[in-house]
This record gives structure tokens, sequence and C-alpha cells, in this order.
């Protein structure tokens, strides 16, 4: 097998272990952020809207580390550095 | 085949209007659509906040003032609840960053290879038309919150600043002990230190950075291959059962990403205001004793 075949094959793989990642990470993180914030809204049930409002801007912030990796993902997949 | 066709024709649509000072160095490059946008964005801000002076009304507001208003409300007692000290820098550098990023994320809204088409009609060969797409702006925009970080640090608490620099995280070796092996100890772990905390002063700006670059770039990516969804290999097969369905399939798909990415702009917009200004406020924060 020529090095530019395994050099893919290898970035195929690397690339369904990020994403897979990604998404695992992703969903654990807005997972917690929820269930806590269901947990204030259960407890003061007025505080709805502030806590949807911080919400939203956490998630946004947990939510940057898989965009970040999936950014890295795509590049390997589609211009990949790895070849020449 | 076909596989292959379609990735290097995605990594095709990924390319700059670029113009090289210099074809064997690849920093000496200008991505030349980022700029025009970006000058053209600032130039409209400068533009319509002129205009908007010039029709100002006391007492009670309307239409573009009164959203203005609000918006510049909503900024205000975002930076009056983050921000502790008195400086007036903070408050319009936090609304012009918000108001910038804003504007760029909005551009794509515009389909994905619009701006291509017009372009191609001149000659250029790529333009792509959202400028927080290119890895140049954010990092550009993040640097310089750092280099902003770094100047409040040294001008209002520089001994401070340069006994974090080198003294955290193992102090107490050095301070606290009588022992003068262990003083000696702490002076060799200085350098330790020093990697340590500078690796968590790059992080910030790098991660500010990379973030909005990240979401942006993923989202334009999810487009491509969203209209990629679509199975036929021609315009002529279009009109046939697999190409109006997989094309109304696309067109729905494509219109719930572009929803949630519109969202995704606005937010990573008030998430890099935000942080910035913690961050400021960390350099501001008045020494204790």
């Amino acid at each position: 097998m020529d090095p530019h075949t395994i050099i893919t094959a290898a970035t195929a793989i690397s690339v369904g272990v990020i994403l897979a990642a990604a998404g695992l990470g992703s969903a654990i993180g807005w997972g917690l952020i929820c269930s806590k914030t269901l947990e204030g809204i259960a407890r003061q049930p007025e505080m709805r809207p502030q806590l949807m409002f911080n919400m939203f801007i956490f998630a946004g912030l947990m939510e940057s580390f898989p965009f970040i990796i999936m950014a890295f993902a795509l590049w390997f997949l589609f211009a990949n550095p790895f070849i020449a | 085949m076909a596989g292959q066709e379609h990735s290097s024709g995605i990594a095709e649509h990924l390319q700059y209007w670029t113009y090289s000072f210099d074809k064997s160095n690849p920093f000496m490059q200008i991505h030349l659509d980022t700029m025009l946008l970006t000058i053209l964005v600032a130039l409209g801000l400068i533009v319509f906040s002129l205009w908007l002076r010039g029709r100002l009304v006391a007492g009670a507001p309307t239409g573009v003032q009164n959203f203005m208003e609000s918006v510049i409300e909503f900024i205000n007692q975002t930076v009056k609840d983050n921000f502790s000290v008195n400086n007036p820098l903070i408050a319009p550098l936090a609304m012009t960053i918000f108001i910038f990023i804003l504007l760029c994320n909005l551009f794509d809204i515009l389909p994905a290879y619009l701006m291509h088409h017009i372009a191609a009609l001149f000659g250029l060969h790529a333009f792509r038309q959202v400028p927080t797409n290119d890895l140049n702006l954010p990092v550009a925009m993040a640097i310089s919150i750092f280099l902003l970080v770094l100047y409040y640090e040294f001008k209002l608490k520089p001994l401070h600043f340069l006994k974090e620099l080198l003294l955290q995280p193992f102090a107490a070796l050095l301070l606290d002990s009588k022992n003068p092996v262990v003083k000696v100890l702490g002076v060799l772990l200085i350098p330790l230190n020093l990697t340590l905390k500078l690796i968590e002063e790059f992080a910030k700006p790098l991660s500010l950075a990379f973030r909005l670059f990240g979401n942006m770039f993923a989202g334009e990516v999810i487009f491509l291959l969203i209209a990629s969804l679509l199975l036929v290999h021609n315009v002529h097969d279009l009109s046939s059962v697999g190409g109006v369905v997989s094309g109304v399939l696309g067109l729905l798909v494509g219109l719930g990403w572009s929803l949630f990415h519109m969202f995704i702009g606005l937010l990573q917009a008030f998430i890099f205001m935000i942080l910035s200004v913690v961050y400021l406020s960390i350099a501001h924060q008045p020494v204790e004793h």
C-alpha cells in the first residue's frame, strides 16, 4: 500500500473518532447544564427567565470545545495537511 | 469516485480570494475578501452612527433610535454586571465587538456560494462572504483583546502581575518555609511557574479566537455538505422523482440549519463580548492585601 492510501485511511478513522468525541462531549455537557437548570427552576419557578437566559449563555460557552475540534476534524477531512 | 469528487468539490469551495506578496511564503498573503467585507461593515457602522446622530430626539424615542437605545441599554447592563471598576473604554469596546461580530456573522444568511458566483463575473476565482469564517479575523480580534489585557495588567498592578507570573502556583515553597533548601527549590521552580502561567495566559485569547472561528467555519462546511445532499449529478435530473425528493429534503434541512446557525452567530458574538469584558475586569481587579 502506498503512503498516500495509508495516510488517507488513517485520517478517515481519526476524523470519525474526533467527531464521536465531539458529539459525546457536547451531549453530556448539555445534559448536565440543562439538568441543573431544571433543578433550579423546580426549586424557584419565578427564576425561570433568568435561568433559561443563563443556560443558553453557558451552553454556548461549553459548546465551543466540540465546535473547535469539529473545525479541526473538517480541516483534516477536506484540506488534509498530512498529504504533502 | 463521486465521493472523492464531492469532497474535493467542497475543499475547492473553501478557498479565499488571496493576494500573495510572496508566493513561497504562506504568511505573506492577504485574504482580500475578508478585508473588503470588514472594511465595508466598519464603514457602514460609521455612516449609520453619523446619520443617527443627526436625528436624535430627547423624550420618547421612536424607530431606529428606540432599537439602538435598547441595544445600548442591554450592553450597558452587561458591562455593569461584569465590570466593577470605572473605565470609560470598556462599554464602547464591548458594544463595538458585539455589533461588529454580529454583523459579520449575519453575512451567513446569504446562500453559501452566491458571492462566489457574483465575483466570478468579475474574474475572481473565489470569494467567501462571511469574514469570521477566515481564521485571520477572530485571531486578530483575540490578539487585540490579549494586548489590551496585558497593557492594563502592566499599567495598574505591575508588581503583582510579575509576582503572579513567577510564583504561581508553587508559591508556598519560596515564601512560607524557613528551610533554606526548600527556598532554593522554590527558586528553581520559577521556570515551571512561568511556563504554566504563560500557557494559561495564552489559552484565553486562543480559545476566544477558535471558539468564534470554529463555530462559523463548521457552520459553513455543514451548509456545503447539505448542498451536496442532492443525489443527482446534473440540473437536468432535478425534475425526476429522486431529484425532487432530495431537493426538498435538502431545502428543509438547510432551512433548519440556517435558523440554528443564525442563533449561534448571535450567541457567539455575545459570548465573545462577555468574555472580553470578564478578562478585562480580571485585569482591573484591585490588589487586596
